[in-house]
């Protein structure tokens, strides 16, 4: 069954029962207890339960308006959606690279089973590999770029001499025919081009915004990459491109 | 068919961009009422040889002679009084004016007096029709060219080209955005243009589409031309080692799943005449492929497994369950389906909205006390919408869609059915190319999420791209199965031929 009959499933629950508990409705519908907080938290926004330690409760003063979430990256769940693909890609025992930003940070989140050696600049990225048994975590030295959890400079430049990498994740701020890959500094490409020198591939990941953008500090050609981790929203005059260029263009969709 | 001395000849053409050099002293030459198709990867440099000679570009060296006597070619302008009309893989036809006015635009005939410039449009319908009948297209000329299929706007281009008195036609990739239908159809045009004496430069990258319909075959590699032959002689196997020494796969978006247990079973399958002792197994989030030349059996052998055509002997087992005499009804409830051609008229209704389209395979989840609940077949037509990226209304009509959001309309009704196995036929033909990443990228996902899909295609770099195993099919029969990583489109086309 579809994620929204179960959600509507659950409100019937709740309604009769007033509360729930994650196991028994993962049970209930023999799906993962992931896929049931993930409900629950849907429905949190909605308004219609607060969430308790195992489970939720039904909010009796329940009005759609109120509980209007903190406003977020409106492209959260696209970076999600892309965190999950790229992960796909990353085997065991491979040394990676993730470039500074929330995209690459969510497929950070999606390595806690994995066992590699990962390189980052971002030192938010590092924090989150923090707790992953499996991952050698190596965060570069270098100056903190203010306001930015980026690490840039001669010292970051250092940490990655004699180092080989499988696949790099570099994430971009503008995707332009044009203008090509574009990030926000300067000093952010001098590192990815030393990203670029000791590694084995280069994987771009972007959400669907960063298409038709340009930033300062130009990358390089939208050609320099043989794949890219996108959104199904892109325009079709990307979509294109890329294929008759020979670059593999994986989108994001999600069904369940 | 006589065929005169070289009526076209490129000689020593060379050509670079920003100092790359894209053609290397090209020598080319077409005869008189040929078809010359000229192959190559992409990159190569076919197009812009083309183009050379359409008057997009001007050669650093070299030069063209036509009839033997050499000319100029700097616009396309001067390409056209030549009698070279070059017709593009994207349309480059007006949508909003009619198949008629799009032929006739800048020449419309006028009636008398002249000087009133007033457009005789009875000619100008006549003559369409006429033009239309000769190669036997049962379109009516007033239609707009919106509302023209794919197939249907290239026969236009080609129409127009003729009636400006092209004697050469060079077509780039003309098959790319064709239904197999339309591709026969296209043929026939082809070998109509052959028969009044017309020359056709047909490049292609598609060498078994080079088989049926050309002459003679020119590969060009890194900006250099390799080699010519006769079709006829020539062994196709060498035609693509010519090509490339890498395969034409890079583009496809394949993300390697580890394969779970097999959840489907074919075994023994016969149907008289027509299939023989057809036995493969399908593991969950694996992508299997059928393939094969026309003929071979392949789109039989997808309707047998959904139980559309009965009367075969032989074990269907899914999940482990033996299912004898599959029909479509004890599929869908076994979770398997089947993902239809666009063209064949079995995927989606006509004249219905989407929304009726998606959730007709399961009416009972959106009916309340009997009665079609129409919120909910929004609700859910509008979610679907939303997660494939069809760009329409859920009541839109979805006659009036293009081919990949009707492809993408049919991947939503079977999804809503929670299809767990889908066999889909030619996952991409007759679709626009961005539309095509979307459907790989869908079969992604599914796969992702556990489904396992049986893609039937004739395409060979789309097949040996996205799936994990091949069974190439000949004659009814599964010659042999390839893995992923020894998959070549010579293998391929060794065994579709009969090799053992």
């Amino acid at each position: 069954m579809f994620a929204i009959e179960r959600q509507n499933k659950i409100k019937d629950i709740l309604l009769k029962e007033k509360r729930v508990d994650v196991y028994e409705l993962s049970q209930r519908f023999a799906v993962t207890e992931v896929t049931i907080r993930r409900d629950l938290d849907k429905l949190e926004k909605e308004g219609y339960l607060i969430k308790i330690y195992g489970g939720a409760v039904l909010k009796e003063d329940f009005s759609p308006e109120s509980e209007q979430p903190v406003v977020e990256d409106e492209t959260l769940e696209e970076k999600k959606l892309i965190g999950k693909i790229a992960s796909q890609m990353i085997e065991n025992d491979e040394a990676i690279y993730l470039s500074p930003g929330v995209t690459c940070l969510e497929i950070a989140k999606n390595l806690k089973k994995k066992k590699l050696t990962v390189v980052t600049n971002d030192i938010s990225i590092g924090a989150v590999l923090k707790d992953c048994a499996g991952i050698k975590t190596i965060i570069t030295g270098g100056d903190l770029i203010p306001s930015t959890f980026t690490l840039v400079g001669e010292f970051a430049l250092q940490t990655m001499k004699n180092m080989f990498i499988n696949k790099a994740f570099i994430s971009v701020k503008g995707i332009h025919f044009q203008s090509g890959f574009t990030v926000n500094s300067h000093e952010e490409v001098r590192v990815l081009e030393e990203i670029k020198k000791i590694s084995n591939e280069i994987i771009i990941v972007a959400d669907y915004t960063k298409f038709n953008n340009t930033a300062f500090a130009r990358l390089g050609d939208i050609t320099m990459s043989g794949k890219i981790i996108t959104n199904k929203q892109i325009p079709g005059e990307y979509k294109a491109f890329f294929f008759e260029n020979n670059i593999k263009l994986y989108t994001t969709y999600e069904f369940e | 068919m006589a065929v005169y001395n070289d009526f076209l000849e490129m000689r020593n053409i060379t050509k670079s961009f920003n100092g790359n050099k894209v053609l290397d002293k090209c020598c080319f030459s077409v005869k008189q009422g040929e078809v010359h198709a000229l192959v190559g990867e992409n990159g190569a440099g076919k197009s812009t040889l083309m183009k050379i000679l359409a008057g997009l570009f001007t050669a650093d060296e070299g030069e063209i002679l036509i009839d033997g006597r050499a000319v100029s070619i700097s616009t396309p302008k001067q390409s056209q009084d030549l009698g070279i009309a070059m017709i593009y893989q994207e349309v480059r036809l007006f949508s909003d004016l009619s198949i008629a006015e799009n032929i006739f635009i800048n020449r419309e005939p006028l009636k008398s007096p002249k000087f009133l410039r007033l457009i005789d449009w009875d000619s100008v319908y006549s003559e369409t029709r006429k033009y239309m009948k000769q190669f036997s297209l049962d379109i009516n000329p007033h239609t707009p060219v919106k509302n023209l299929s794919a197939g249907q706007k290239k026969f236009v281009e080609i129409i127009k080209a003729l009636s400006q008195n092209a004697r050469i036609i060079i077509m780039d990739e003309p098959t790319n955005a064709l239904t197999e239908q339309e591709i026969d159809i296209l043929f026939n045009v082809i070998r109509e243009l052959k028969s009044i004496g017309k020359t056709v430069v047909y490049i292609s990258h598609r060498i078994q589409e080079i088989k049926r319909i050309a002459d003679r075959v020119t590969v060009i590699r890194d900006g250099r031309i390799v080699q010519t032959d006769d079709v006829e002689s020539v062994d196709i196997n060498t035609i693509i080692k010519a090509m490339a020494d890498k395969e034409v796969d890079d583009r496809y978006p394949k993300l390697n799943v580890k394969p779970g247990p097999v959840i489907f079973k074919a075994q023994n399958v016969n149907l008289e005449g027509r299939l023989f002792d057809v036995s493969f197994d399908v593991r969950k989030s694996e992508m299997f492929g059928i393939t094969g030349l026309s003929g071979s059996g392949r789109s039989t052998l997808a309707r047998v497994l959904f139980g559309i055509d009965g009367g075969y002997s032989g074990v269907i087992e899914i999940n482990g369950k033996k299912l004898k005499a599959i029909t479509p009804k004890i599929a869908k409830k076994n979770g398997l389906c089947f993902v239809t051609g666009i063209g064949t008229g079995e995927g989606l209704i006509n004249n219905m909205d989407i929304s009726k389209n998606i959730t007709i395979t399961d009416l009972l989840r959106v009916s309340r006390l009997g009665m079609i609940d129409s919120g909910m077949e929004f609700h859910y037509a509008r979610d679907f919408i939303d997660r494939l990226g069809i760009q329409a209304s859920e009541k839109e009509i979805v006659d009036n869609l293009s081919g990949g959001m009707q492809k993408k309309v049919i991947f939503a009704k079977w999804l809503f059915t929670n299809a767990r196995i889908l066999i889909i036929d030619e996952p991409t033909a007759g679709i626009d190319i961005s539309s095509k990443v979307d459907i790989y990228n869908i079969i992604n996902e599914l796969v992702l999420s556990g489904s396992s899909i049986i893609m039937i295609s004739s395409d060979f770099p789309e097949i040996i791209g996205m799936c994990d195993r091949i069974a190439v099919m000949f004659n009814g029969r599964i010659q042999k199965i390839l893995q992923r990583g020894e998959c070549t489109q010579e293998k391929i086309l060794y065994y579709a031929s009969g090799g053992k």
